[in-house]
Parts: structure tokens; C-alpha cells; sequence
């Protein structure tokens, strides 16, 4: 595959043998087609997701009921909860895996992976990515790395458990807590893996969108969501390699001996050890400077799904395209500057920190726009409630609410007091916690029928929405009055502080909501993997959406198209336009009268077949603009 | 069918070519980052922090040196595999391979040096912090000239199978871009840890 050329010779071979079988390994386990990789990447990130997720519902139940017994809490743990009470080291161990999980292997590579894999050559018209070795490559580096981060857990000293953000010198030396063993060094093992993860599939997204693109797709006809990806992976190339470099540094401290981060350290009473000269907020420096672009890394891709499922769902051109793209711009450039906010109280100089919080509060300019953007979108359009629908709206209120608390936060002088309580927690879990997971969801609903060509059941979809999108709220919402109060985050047992023994109440409604929401991911898991075999099958294009993903067929083919690839002829986002009896007029469709799928001449293509609910839902919008006179 | 009933669009550049400049970006950051620490590190106005300043081992000048001539060859075998020379061009790689592998050696003395110093990768007292940057980098460095003596080596080998030359000028042109990345590395590594110091 060394060159474009025998590239295309090799699809074309495809092309004509559709029916080739592939072998059970080269198909499903060493792909090297963008769709199936995409597939790996969602479901080993749903798995990441459940284990994620049942870290925080274990959490959760110390933290509401800290002296029951939970018999549970023994059959599953062993060790770490006799007499079912949870064992303090592993608490701590439950919210950094936790946090490791969520932030990395669901929201960066489960969210980025899946859907800059599926949809940035399909939307960009490409046979695959730029080099389909590498992306075969990023996946398998991705499950290296979730295996040895879920192998820390089982080990005798338990998992890494400083915090997802693993400060040294509690994460350096062996001795400070039992998770600073092993587990910490299995946990940057897996870090370092995911890290080449994420280059390698960054590197091909940005390869791909620059040099792959279609005839006629120009830059300013891409779709939002590949501006969004293509966004994303500029970060993840020049963040990551930071963190590759806090991390080294931090192995070299822990296992060779070096002391970058280590000086003047006394523990357990006993005079100062060897390491000497190093400095722990270097650390910080290194880690904030991915650490803030990983927040965009997560939340970018979400807003990029979104914009493109209100725009189709709402049948309206997205509201201000050009602007959406420079906030998009706009927020990846902040994002590499600001990174001195999370690090208002380690003693930086205060004229410093005045620097930091006002390009923090500069963010909330192009987020501002976003957010305005996406409701003008929704402001008199024809709105289709489907479920990938629901999750967008679902992102845009928690990206308001959540992002609201950021300007809070960005101050200077507020987060003396807020710094490191539950204020904060509530903060993120909003903006980028949940407001991310819905536009993950979103993009799962909606490019479902084209993953794998069926539907996924509509009324589960919608129980799945409300249920979670309560409970968010029920969970995150109070965390904000409890961290105004001051009651800090990580704490394993609140009844052991008087002060914080008046939030018990509150412990235990969060403690509910959460559960009930975590229960409620039963309807998507059910409705995912039922549907992948038992769903209705899909129509060509079932949210009549203008984009080229859905003029590829239904049968997937490794090249996409059987033909050529379609050419483009204008935006994406041309919905509703008044010289069109459709409401849609997809971008790979030059006038009227040419087919929908182009086919090359001697082959044969069955069109898809029309599914009746479609037509008849047509019919009746087509009815009711003629009621109210807008046709 | 032929595939000259529907010709895929090409792509303006080879996509190999554009994913080792963005692996070339992403590398840069990497040295970016341990750079900025060592600045970050280093003693600020009021010389606050203890820091041991020293000579740079006189091989890292040599590596200088060498990587310098080790690109003239690699532009060379370059050019000829442009022009299709393609016995000057199996000896340009040679030459190149050699001065890579001379490099190392080199670097290898350096390091020596720095032992003998008592400037080892671990400090023996905090003030010599600032040699453990210099392992750091050097290292790093060294691992990356690595991969370009792997990848000179693999062209090497195509080329004596008569796999590169004017119509087949991917590979080569990979190895000589990336070559050139690492050489440049080293002379502005070396010139900021001279001055830096």
C-alpha cells in the first residue's frame, strides 16, 4: 500500500468481486477497513464505559451509605471490602481508575476513534484513511493499553489511585500509598501505550482530510463534524507528545532514580530522601499542557456530531457554518494557553495568574457562539424528536449549564476557594463529562443504520434519553451547592468530618440518581447489540441527510462506493431550500435529474428499497406545509 | 473492469509522505516539551535553584559534525536515485549508514565522558539536575536516530534490490526527509544545551 495508485487498484479489484470472501482474522480482527476499525474502537469503548461506569456506582454507594455493609461489595472485591465496606486505598483506586477510563479510553479514543474512523472518509469521500496500516495499528495499541490498565486492578497492591492526574510526588514514590506500586506503573505502561494510540489515529485523521478529499469537497463543504475532527486530532499531535514527556519523566523518577519532580521529600518521619533538586509543579505544567487541550480533545468531536444531527434533524441549513468553524479554531488555539488555570493556587506568581484566567474567560466567547448557534438552529425549524436528536439537545443544555460554572472556576480569586471541591467535579461532569457522552450517544443513534445497517429501536432510545439526561442533572446539579460549601473532592468518608455530616442527605439523592441512571444504560446496551442483529433493517439514506456518508450503500464494501466516488457539488447543509420540493438536496446529487447512487456503467445496483414509515412520514410533512402554507 | 472507467481522485501528496511531516510535528513537541522543563528548571534571576553548568562533552561537537556530512550524503543518494545512478546511489546509502552508525559511537563517547564527570543520569547531588537533562535529551534524540538508521538500512536493502530509483522514489524520499528532520534535531539541541547552559 505504499502508494496512492495501487491503492485505488487494490479497491477496484474489490469493487469487483463483492462477494470475495475475507478470512474471519483479515475481516474482523486485523481489519484494516476504516468501518470495522471504527466498530472495534465503539464497542471496546462501550466496555471501557460500562467498567467506567461501574467504578462510580461502587463509589457512589461509600459515599451515601459509608457505614452499611454491602454483601455485594464482598462477592465482587474480595480483599479490597471486607465485611462488604469498602477499603479506603481502593476507593481511592475505584475514582482514578475511574477517572483514567472516562477521560481517556471512552471520551477520547471511544468517542475520536469511533467516529473521526467511520465518518472522515465517508463524509470527505475517501476510499479509506490515508494509511489504513497505522489506523489498524492505533486500534491495537489502544486494546494493549486498556488490557494493562484493567490488569492493574487485579494486582495485590491494587490500582494507581493518586487521581486521574497522578501528581507526583504521591505518584512517584513507592512508599507514599499502596497504589503508587505497581499499579501506578502499569498505569503509566498504559498511558504511554494509548498515547502512541492516539498519535498514530491523530496523525491519519489530519492526513486524511487534508489530502483525500473528493472532487468538488472543498474545505468550506465539510461538514462540521470533520472540521471538529480534524480540529481534534491538531491537538491530540501537539498535546499528546507533552504528555509523553511528563510521563517519561516520571518513569525515569519512579524507576531509575532521576528526581525531576523530587526534592527535599520526608516520609514517614525519616529524614529527607536521595532524590533531590527536582520540582513537583513542573509536573503540573507538563501534564495541564495536554491536560486542557484533552478537555477540547473530548468535547470537539461531540460538537461537531451535533451540529450535524440538529442541522438534518431540525431541517434547517446550520446557523452561521463559517462561524462555527472559527470558534472551533478559535477554541483549539485558547485551549494551548490556558493551561495555568488549573494551577491557580500552587504559589504562581499573581500577575501570572491574571494572564491565565483572562484568555480562560476569552473561551467563553466562541463556546458562547456555539451554543447560540445551535439554538438559532432549532429556532422555527422543522424538528424530527429522534433519539440522536434528544442526546444533541441534551449536549447543548449541559454545555450551557456545565460551561456557566467554567467562568466561576476561571477566576483567579474564586478558585482559592472552590479549588479541588465538589464545585469542580460538578463542573466538569457537566461540561465535558455528560455533554460529551450525549453527543457520543447522538452519533451512536444517528450513524447507527449506517455502521451496521439496521435501526436501532426508537421508544428504547427515548427511555434511554430521559432517564439519563435526569439523572445527569440529579447527580451534577447539587455537587455545585456542596463545593460552594467547601466539602472537597476524594474524601472517603464524609460522616468522619463533622462539618460535611449535613450533606449526607444530599450524598444519598445523588447515590439514587446515579444508580437509576447507571441502570438506565441497560436500555441503550440492550437496544446496541439486539439491534446489530435483530434491527429493522436500514434505507438508504433514513435521515434523508445531505452529507456522502449516505450515498455509499447499505452492504458495506471495504473502498465504500462500488463505483467511483461521488463527486460534490455544494455544502452540507443545504436543508429546506424554497426551489426544492425535497427538503433535502444531498451534496453529492448535481441537479435533478441525476440518480441518487452513481453507478459505473455494466454494474448493477438494487436500489434501496423505500421503507414505508419513511414515505408516509414524507406525506405527512409535505401535508402540513401545505396547511400552513409553506410549500 | 479496468480501473480506468473510474479513476479515484489523487491525492496532491503521497500520503506516507504528509503523515511523517505531521509525525515530524508531533515529534518536535515532544523535544518542545523536555526543552521548555529544562528552561522551567533552570536557576530564574534571583539563582534560586541550584545548577551545575558544564562543558558539553567534546563528542557531542564530533556528532555535530558528523550528522552535517551525514546529510550531504543523504542529499546525495537522493539525487542520484532521482537521476537514476543507481550504484552511487547504493554507495551514498552505505556512506550515510556508516556516518549514522558513527554518530551513535560517538554519542556513545559523550555519554562516556559525562560518567566520567560524575554526571550521571541520576544525580548525585541536586545542583547536577541539569545533567540529567542532558541524558534526557541526548537520549531521546538517540532514539529517534535510531529509527533513521533503521530506515536508511531498509532503503539500503531496496536499493540492492534494484526497488529504488527515478519511478520509485517514495521510500527514499521518506529516509532522506526524516534523516535531515533528526540531523537538524541534533545541531539545534546541541546549540541550545552549548548556550543554554
Amino acid at each position: 500500500m505504499g502508494t496512492a495508485a495501487l491503492h485505488a487498484d487494490h479497491h477496484d479489484h474489490h469493487g469487483d468481486h463483492q462477494h470475495h470472501k475475507e478470512s474471519f482474522i483479515s475481516k474482523y480482527v486485523f481489519s484494516m477497513d476504516h468501518k470495522m476499525i471504527s466498530k472495534q474502537f465503539l464497542i471496546t469503548g462501550i466496555i471501557m464505559g460500562v467498567i467506567g461506569m461501574g467504578m462510580s456506582m461502587l463509589f457512589r454507594l461509600q459515599l451515601a451509605w459509608p457505614d452499611e455493609q454491602f454483601g455485594i461489595l464482598e462477592m465482587l472485591l474480595g480483599k479490597w471490602a471486607v465485611d462488604g465496606k469498602l477499603d479506603p486505598n481502593f476507593y481511592m483506586g475505584l475514582v482514578t481508575i475511574h477517572g483514567t477510563i472516562m477521560v481517556f479510553y471512552v471520551l477520547t479514543a471511544g468517542l475520536s476513534g469511533t467516529f473521526s474512523n467511520l465518518l472522515i472518509p465517508l463524509q470527505v469521500g475517501a476510499r479509506d484513511m490515508a494509511s489504513p496500516f497505522m489506523n489498524m495499528l492505533s486500534y491495537w495499541f489502544f486494546l494493549a493499553s486498556s488490557i494493562v490498565l484493567l490488569s492493574s486492578v487485579f494486582i495485590e497492591t491494587g490500582p494507581a489511585s493518586g487521581g486521574w492526574t497522578v501528581y507526583p510526588p504521591l505518584s512517584a514514590l513507592e512508599k507514599a500509598m499502596p497504589g503508587s506500586g505497581l499499579g501506578m506503573t502499569l498505569w503509566l505502561s498504559a498511558i504511554a501505550l494509548f498515547i502512541i494510540s492516539s498519535l498514530l489515529g491523530g496523525i491519519n485523521y489530519i492526513s486524511t482530510v487534508l489530502n483525500m478529499r473528493t472532487k468538488g469537497m472543498s474545505m468550506n463543504r465539510m461538514p462540521l463534524t470533520i472540521w471538529a475532527f480534524f480540529f481534534t486530532a491538531i491537538l491530540g499531535v501537539l498535546s499528546f507528545p507533552v504528555l509523553l514527556g511528563a510521563a517519561l519523566f516520571l518513569i525515569f523518577d519512579r524507576s531509575f532514580g532521576t528526581s525531576f519532580y523530587l526534592s527535599d521529600i520526608y516520609l514517614e518521619g525519616v529524614g529527607a530522601l536521595e532524590n533531590i533538586g527536582g520540582s513537583p509543579v513542573l509536573y503540573q505544567h507538563l501534564f495541564w499542557f495536554l491536560g486542557h487541550p484533552e478537555v477540547y480533545i473530548i468535547l470537539m468531536p461531540a460538537l461537531g456530531i451535533t451540529s450535524e444531527v440538529i442541522s438534518t434533524n431540525a431541517r434547517k441549513p446550520i446557523f452561521g457554518y463559517t462561524a462555527m468553524i472559527i470558534s472551533l479554531m478559535g477554541i483549539s488555539f485558547l485551549s494551548f494557553i490556558v493551561w495555568g488555570h488549573h494551577m491557580f493556587i500552587t504559589g504562581m506568581n499573581p500577575f501570572l495568574g491574571s494572564v491565565f484566567m483572562i484568555l480562560t474567560l476569552i473561551i467563553a466567547v466562541p463556546s458562547a457562539v456555539k451554543a447560540f448557534n445551535y439554538l438559532t438552529t432549532l429556532w422555527k425549524g422543522n424538528l424530527r424528536f429522534t433519539p440522536a436528536m434528544l442526546f444533541s439537545i441534551g449536549l447543548v443544555s449541559f454545555f450551557i449549564s456545565g460551561g456557566l460554572t467554567g467562568i466561576y472556576l476561571g477566576n483567579a480569586a474564586m478558585d482559592i476557594q472552590l479549588h479541588d471541591s465538589y464545585f469542580v467535579v460538578a463542573h466538569f461532569h457537566l461540561v465535558m463529562g455528560s455533554a460529551a457522552i450525549f453527543g457520543m450517544f447522538a452519533g451512536i443513534y444517528h450513524w447507527f443504520p449506517r455502521m451496521y445497517g439496521r435501526m436501532m429501536n426508537k421508544p428504547l432510545g427515548y427511555f434511554h434519553f430521559w432517564f439519563t439526561f435526569v439523572a445527569a442533572y440529579l447527580v451534577f446539579f447539587p455537587m455545585h451547592f456542596m463545593g460552594l460549601a467547601g466539602v472537597p473532592r476524594r474524601y472517603y468518608q464524609f460522616t468522619l468530618v463533622k462539618e460535611f455530616e449535613v450533606w449526607m442527605d444530599v450524598n444519598v439523592l445523588i447515590t439514587v440518581a446515579a444508580l437509576v441512571g447507571g441502570f438506565a444504560q441497560l436500555f441503550f446496551l440492550f437496544n446496541f447489540f439486539y439491534s446489530i442483529f435483530k434491527g429493522k433493517k436500514s434505507v438508504q439514506n433514513p435521515w434523508q441527510s445531505n452529507s456522502l456518508e449516505w450515498s455509499a450503500p447499505v452492504e458495506r464494501i471495504h473502498g465504500n462506493w462500488p463505483g467511483a466516488i461521488p463527486e460534490v457539488y455544494r455544502g452540507p447543509y443545504e436543508y429546506s431550500r424554497p426551489d426544492r420540493e425535497e427538503d433535502f438536496f444531498p451534496q453529492y446529487i448535481a441537479d435533478d435529474n441525476s440518480p441518487e447512487v452513481l453507478v459505473p456503467e455494466g454494474e448493477t445496483v438494487v436500489p434501496a428499497a423505500k421503507d414505508p414509515e419513511e414515505v408516509e412520514s414524507s406525506v405527512f410533512f409535505a401535508a402540513i406545509k401545505r396547511v400552513f402554507g409553506l410549500s | 473492469m479496468k480501473s480506468t472507467k473510474y479513476k479515484d481522485p489523487q491525492p496532491n501528496v503521497a500520503p506516507a509522505k504528509l503523515n511523517l511531516w505531521l509525525f515530524i510535528v508531533a515529534s518536535s513537541m515532544l523535544f518542545a516539551a523536555v526543552v521548555s522543563a529544562f528552561i522551567v528548571h533552570r536557576p530564574d534571576a534571583q539563582g534560586r535553584q541550584a545548577w551545575t553548568a558544564f562543558d558539553l562533552p567534546i563528542y557531542f561537537l564530533y556528532s555535530t559534525f558528523i550528522v552535517i556530512i551525514s546529510s550531504v550524503t543523504a542529499y546525495y543518494a537522493y539525487k542520484m536515485a532521482k537521476q537514476d545512478e543507481l550504484g552511487a546511489n547504493k554507495y551514498f546509502l552505505l556512506g550515510t549508514l556508516f556516518l549514522g552508525v558513527l554518530f551513535c559511537l560517538s554519542q556513545y563517547m559523550g555519554w562516556q565522558q559525562m560518567v566520567n564527570l560524575d554526571l550521571t543520569f541520576v544525580n548525585a547531588r541536586p545542583e547536577d539536575i541539569s545533567a540529567s537533562y542532558v541524558w534526557v535529551i541526548t537520549l531521546l534524540h538517540f532514539v529517534h536516530i535510531l529509527g533513521g538508521i533503521g530506515l536508511i538500512f531498509a532503503t539500503w536493502i531496496q536499493a540492492i534490490r534494484l526497488n529504488v530509483h527515478k519511478k520509485s522514489m517514495l521510500l527514499m524520499s521518506i529516509t532522506h526527509t526524516y534523516w535531515h528532520f533528526v540531523g537538524l534535531l541534533w545541531i539545534l539541541l546541541y546549540l541550545f544545551l552549548y548556550f543554554a547552559q
